[in-house]
């Protein structure tokens, strides 16, 4: 399995299924409006006025991410939360919202929010430092439950609309499993390079203070 | 925009090929939402019914 086969995130028949009762009704208010699932890649358009179609739905999406950025990250979530932000949690909040992903495939908006959720959550993984990042899986299974352990933290703290917006992104993510899994493989794949990077700059030191000299 | 307005609007756009899941997610989480973040929110959704209509 490769990076591309971990980030596609278009959502499958499990997920399709696994929708709540006000999503159902949601798909129903579709299909009564003639909507197919894939309306905006249907050929009731021309292909022209389809990609046009999708290019607007995309660049409305990434807006809608970037405004998620903003509510998870809010002054409000990081006093709740009091947390030291693991290294890197950020830029992995920043490529959660990108409507690409770092290997080029296009992010649903679906993706968008459980990635944004993931990079949320990971920033309250409990490292004392980079020695202590632990050898097996850090978030596969797990991403759901830390997103639910950080709202019962803002709960706790009185920020009861945070804790909601944190209780609410949890079982969205539990509501799509199999989109969640393959964000929580990405994700994890990305904290382990950022890691990487951070090992290996003291030995890009001399390299730097090399080219500096010359 | 109060709730109902914000629904009307999600129909409207989920008639027009947009996702339920995710739009379901926003009606969510909306009513938890700092005013200027519904704000944003309505101006976006609002901005994307007008650019498929």
């Amino acid at each position: 399995m490769d990076t591309n086969d971990l980030m596609e995130d278009q959502p499958d028949i499990n997920e399709a299924e696994s929708h709540d009762a006000l999503t159902d009704e949601l798909l129903a208010i579709r299909a009564e409006a003639g909507a197919h699932p894939e309306a905006h890649r249907d050929t009731q358009a021309t292909p022209e006025s389809g990609a046009e179609r999708d290019k607007v739905i995309e660049q409305a999406s990434a807006e809608r991410g970037n405004i998620l950025k903003g509510v998870l990250t809010s002054p409000l979530v990081s006093n709740g939360l009091n947390l030291v932000p693991f290294l890197g949690g950020s830029k992995l909040l920043t490529e959660s919202i990108a409507s690409t992903t770092l290997d080029g495939n296009e992010v649903s908006g679906r993706s968008r929010i459980i990635h944004a959720a993931m990079g949320a959550g990971s920033l309250a993984l409990d490292f004392t430092g980079i020695e202590d990042i632990p050898e097996g899986t850090m978030l596969a299974g797990k991403s759901v439950n830390l997103v639910g352990k950080l709202a019962a933290s803002l709960a706790e703290k009185g920020a009861a609309k945070s804790a909601r917006i944190f209780e609410i992104s949890a079982k969205f993510m539990a509501s799509n499993p199999n989109l969640t899994a393959k964000a929580e493989t990405a994700t994890e794949l990305k904290i382990r390079k950022i890691i990487a990077d951070i090992r290996d700059y003291p030995k890009s030191g001399p390299q730097i203070e090399a080219e500096r000299a010359a | 925009m109060d709730k109902l307005e914000l629904t009307t609007l999600v129909h409207q756009l989920i008639g027009l090929g947009e996702d339920p899941g995710e739009l379901n997610y926003w009606l969510e989480i909306f009513d938890y939402l700092e005013p200027t973040q519904q704000i944003l929110l309505c101006a976006n959704l609002q901005r994307e019914l007008k650019s498929l209509q």
